[in-house]
C-alpha cells in the first residue's frame, strides 16, 4: 500500500532510515522458542540511535521527539514486525516513572494496568527489567514498582507471537497515588500507540496478500485476476486506509494541542477504527494467502496476530465506541462532530 | 492549512443554517443532496458566496479552494439542508466547464451556477448501459454546423427541473478494440425541441429519476463540450471530484443527529451509536485527505474510489440501524428520517459507479 502521512509533517529521511533499520532488524527479534525473551542486542542497537526514548523529553534523557515521529517509528516497526517493547518503554513506562520521580537507569520498563486488583496483564512483562503495576480504584489509582524477576509470570491467555505476560499485584508493595488525569493520559497514550501499531501491521497484511495474489496462479490466472479476490483486497485496503486516516488525524491533534487529553475524541476515533479494521483485514489477508498463511514458516502471522493483541489493549473498539456514544447521548451528535471536524482542543 | 483554520468558516455556515432552520426555511432531511430541491435556498446560498466557490472570480465565481468548498458542503450535508437544485452544477458541471468549456460556454453558465440559478443533470447511463459507460448507444450524427442526437438516457436525476445536462454520446461508430474512442460530451438544454423527459418514480413515491428521450435533438458545434472523440477521457478525469466528496458518507447524518437529539433512542446502545460516529469521523478525515490532494494536484483516484466504496456502505448501515432504533419511538420527525433513509439506502451504493466497479478500480490500483 502507498504510505500516506495524511498531511503530517514527517521527515522522509527519518522515515527511510527506520525502514532500512527495521527491515534488517525485525527477523532477529522473531523467535519461535518459548520463552522468547527480549533480544538485548537488537534493543541496544535501537537504543544507541536514541529510538527507545524517542518521545521522552531531553531533560529526562530522551530524544524529545514529537507525535509525528512517534507515528513514523511505531508504524514502521509494526510494518516490519519488529518485536521490541519500544513503545511500552518510551510512551508508557518511562513516562509514568518520570511523572512519579522514579529513576529507571538503563532498565527496560513496562506498565500493566490491573482492573480491580488480582491478575494483571503486562506487555513484555516477563522480559523487561522493571514493571510498573497500576491499580485503578474508585476515582484514583495506585502504582507500585517491581523488578520483573521478583514477580511470577504466566503465559495464560496470550496469543501466538505475543510477549504479554500475566502476574498478580503483590499484596505487600510500596504504592504511590497517581492522579486521575494521569491515569486517563496513560490510557490515551496506550490507545494511540496501539492504533499506530495496528495501522502498520495491517498495511503489511494487505501488502503480503497483494504480493501473493499477483504471483499465485490458479485456474491459469493470477489470483488478482479473480473478481472475488479483487473485492476482498479492495475492502481490506480501504479499511486500512480508513484506519490510517483516523490515526493520522489523532496524531496531528496530539501534536497541535500538546496535551493528549484535549485530543481524546480523536484518540477514541483512532482506536475504534483501527481496532474494528483488524478483523476484516486479517480475515481477507489470511483467506488470500491460503494454507501457507497458517504456518509458522510464513510471516503473515507476525503481523496479523499482534494486530489482534493490540486490538484488545487500552480499550477495545467497542469500549471507545461506547465512550463516543455516551458523549453523543450527553451533548448530541453535532457537538461531538464539531469537535472532530473543527480540529480544536476539547 | 490545518483543519482548525477552517473553524471560523464552519461556524459561519452553521450559524446561517441554524437561522434558516429556526425560520422554518427547511426541515433536516436525509439524502438532501439528491432529494431536497429548493431553488430559493440555492439562490440564498449563491448570495452568501457558497456556490461556485472554486470558480475563479473572472468567471463569476469566488476563487476559493477545494478545501473551503469541502468545508461548506460538509456543513450543508450535516444539517440535511435542501441542496439538490444546484448540487450537480456546483460539484461537477462547473469544474468540467472550467476544464473543457469554451469561453462562450463559461460565460453563459458559470456566473449563473455561482448565483444558484443554473441547474443541471448528467446524461451518462442508458437502458443498456449502467456501470459499463463505454457501451452507450446514444448517437451523435454530424449535420451542417452541428450534431443531431438520438437515444435514451435514464436515471437522470433532476432532469424534470434542471435547465440543461451533459450528454455522453457515440460520435463515431464503435470499434470493439477501442471501446473508449469515439465518444463525445454535448451540452443539451432540456427545453430544446426533441427532448422528452419522462418521470421514473422511486418506490417510496419520490421523484428525482427520469428517462430523457433525445429524438433527433439538434445542437450546434458551440454545444460540444471539450473535444470531439475525447468524451471518455473527459468523463473519467472528473470522477475523482464526483467520488470523494462528503455526500458519499453523510447522506444519513441528519438522521443520526435527529434520532439522537434528545439522548440515545431506547433501542440503541452507546457503542452502536459511537461506532457510527467514529466511522463517519474517519471517513471525514480520509475524504479531507483527498480534497487536500485535489487542491495540490496530486493523484487521488485510488483514495477517491475507496472513500466512495466504504462511505456509501457506511451511510447505508446507518440507515439500517436508524430504522431499527426508530421502532416504538412514535415521533413523526424520527419516523420520517428513518423511513426515508431506508427507502433511499439501495441507491447509495449504486449512484456514481457501483461499489463492485469501484472495488475493481481499487484492486487494480493495488496491483499496479
Amino acid at each position: 500500500m502507498e504510505i500516506s502521512n495524511a498531511g503530517l509533517d514527517v521527515d522522509p529521511d527519518f522515515s527511510s532510515m527506520l525502514d532500512r533499520l527495521f527491515a534488517d532488524l525485525a527477523p532477529r527479534t522473531w523467535s519461535d522458542r518459548e520463552p522468547a525473551g527480549l533480544d538485548r542486542d537488537a534493543w541496544r542497537q535501537v537504543d544507541e540511535l536514541g529510538l527507545t526514548l524517542l518521545t521522552t523529553p531531553e531533560d529526562c534523557g530522551g530524544s524529545g521527539a514529537r507525535w509525528p515521529e512517534m507515528w513514523t517509528l511505531h508504524r514502521s516497526a509494526a510494518r516490519h514486525g519488529v518485536a521490541l517493547p519500544v513503545g511500552e518503554h518510551d510512551l508508557l513506562g518511562r513516562w509514568l516513572a518520570d511523572k512519579l520521580g522514579w529513576t529507571a537507569g538503563d532498565d527496560v520498563v513496562s506498565v500493566g494496568v490491573a482492573r480491580c486488583g488480582g491478575a494483571v496483564d503486562v506487555p513484555w512483562g516477563a522480559d523487561v527489567d522493571t514493571v510498573l503495576l497500576v491499580e485503578v480504584h474508585g476515582d484514583g489509582a495506585a502504582v507500585s514498582r517491581h523488578a520483573s524477576a521478583d514477580l511470577t509470570w504466566s503465559t495464560d491467555g496470550r496469543l501466538p507471537t505475543s510477549r504479554r505476560a500475566r502476574t498478580h499485584v503483590p499484596g505487600i508493595a510500596k504504592r504511590l497515588q497517581v492522579a486521575p488525569d494521569d491515569v486517563a493520559e496513560l490510557r490515551l497514550r496506550g490507545a494511540l500507540l496501539r492504533s499506530v501499531q495496528i495501522v502498520g501491521a495491517l498495511e503489511r497484511c494487505v501488502d503480503l496478500a497483494v504480493e501473493h495474489a499477483a504471483v499465485r496462479v490458479q485456474f491459469g490466472r493470477p489470483l488478482l485476476a479473480f473478481q472475488a479476490v479483487q473485492g476482498m483486497l479492495a475492502d481490506a485496503a480501504s479499511e486500512t486506509a480508513l484506519a490510517s486516516a483516523a490515526v493520522a488525524a489523532a496524531i496531528r491533534e496530539a501534536d497541535a494541542f500538546q496535551d493528549l487529553r484535549a485530543a481524546r475524541t480523536s484518540v477514541a476515533v483512532a482506536k475504534s477504527c483501527s481496532s474494528h479494521a483488524v478483523g476484516p483485514v486479517t480475515r481477507a489477508a489470511h483467506q488470500v494467502l491460503g494454507a501457507i498463511g497458517t504456518t509458522r514458516e510464513h510471516d503473515l502471522h507476525r503481523f496479523s496476530m499482534p494486530a489482534f493483541g493490540w486490538r484488545g489493549e487500552f480499550g477495545t473498539g467497542a469500549d471507545w465506541d461506547a465512550e463516543l456514544g455516551a458523549s453523543v447521548d450527553a451533548t448530541g451528535l453535532p457537538a461531538v462532530w464539531h469537535r472532530i471536524v473543527d480540529g480544536l482542543p476539547a | 492549512m490545518t483543519p482548525s483554520s477552517f473553524a471560523p468558516l464552519r461556524a459561519e455556515v452553521r450559524a446561517f443554517l441554524e437561522e434558516q432552520r429556526a425560520a422554518g426555511t427547511f426541515v433536516p432531511a436525509v439524502d438532501s443532496w439528491l432529494a431536497g430541491w429548493d431553488e430559493e435556498f440555492s439562490r440564498t446560498l449563491g448570495e452568501r458566496g457558497w456556490l461556485g466557490m472554486t470558480i475563479p472570480t473572472e468567471h463569476g465565481g469566488h476563487g476559493r479552494t477545494y478545501l473551503e468548498r469541502f468545508v461548506v458542503t460538509e456543513e450543508l450535508l450535516c444539517a440535511g439542508a435542501p441542496v439538490a437544485a444546484h448540487w450537480i452544477a456546483d460539484r461537477q458541471i462547473a469544474p468540467s466547464l472550467l476544464r473543457f468549456g469554451t469561453p462562450a460556454q463559461r460565460e453563459e453558465f458559470l456566473p449563473a451556477i455561482a448565483r444558484g440559478t443554473s441547474y443541471w443533470a448528467i446524461g451518462m447511463s442508458e437502458p443498456d448501459s449502467g456501470s459499463d459507460l463505454a457501451s452507450v448507444r446514444t448517437r451523435a450524427t454530424r449535420i451542417d454546423g452541428g450534431w443531431r442526437l438520438s437515444g435514451t438516457k435514464v436515471w437522470t436525476s433532476g432532469a424534470h427541473r434542471a435547465h440543461a445536462f451533459f450528454v455522453l454520446a457515440r460520435s463515431a461508430s464503435l470499434d470493439p478494440a477501442h471501446r473508449h474512442e469515439g465518444l463525445t460530451q454535448f451540452l443539451v438544454r432540456l427545453d430544446a425541441p426533441g427532448v422528452q423527459v419522462n418521470p421514473i418514480h422511486s418506490f417510496d413515491g419520490s421523484h428525482h429519476f427520469n428517462e430523457v428521450v433525445l429524438d433527433g435533438v439538434e445542437v450546434s458545434d458551440a454545444d460540444v463540450l471539450g473535444e470531439v472523440g475525447q468524451g471518455w477521457r473527459q468523463v473519467t478525469s472528473e470522477l475523482k471530484f464526483e467520488r470523494s466528496g462528503p455526500e458519499r458518507f453523510l447522506s444519513t447524518f441528519a438522521g443520526l443527529a435527529g434520532l439522537t437529539a434528545n439522548g440515545l433512542p431506547v433501542r440503541a446502545s452507546a457503542a452502536g451509536v459511537g461506532r457510527h460516529a467514529a466511522r463517519l469521523a474517519a471517513l471525514h478525515h480520509l475524504s479531507y485527505d483527498v480534497a487536500t490532494r485535489l487542491q495540490a494536484n496530486q493523484p487521488a483516484e485510488l483514495l477517491a474510489a475507496m472513500v466512495k466504496g466504504i462511505g456509501t456502505r457506511s451511510e447505508g448501515d446507518i440507515a439500517e440501524d436508524l430504522a431499527e432504533w426508530a421502532v416504538d419511538e412514535l415521533d413523526a420527525e424520527v419516523d420520517r428520517l428513518a423511513t426515508d433513509g431506508l427507502s433511499r439506502r439501495a441507491g447509495f451504493t449504486l449512484r456514481g459507479g457501483t461499489n463492485e466497479v469501484l472495488r475493481g478500480i481499487v484492486a487494480k490500483g493495488l496491483g499496479a
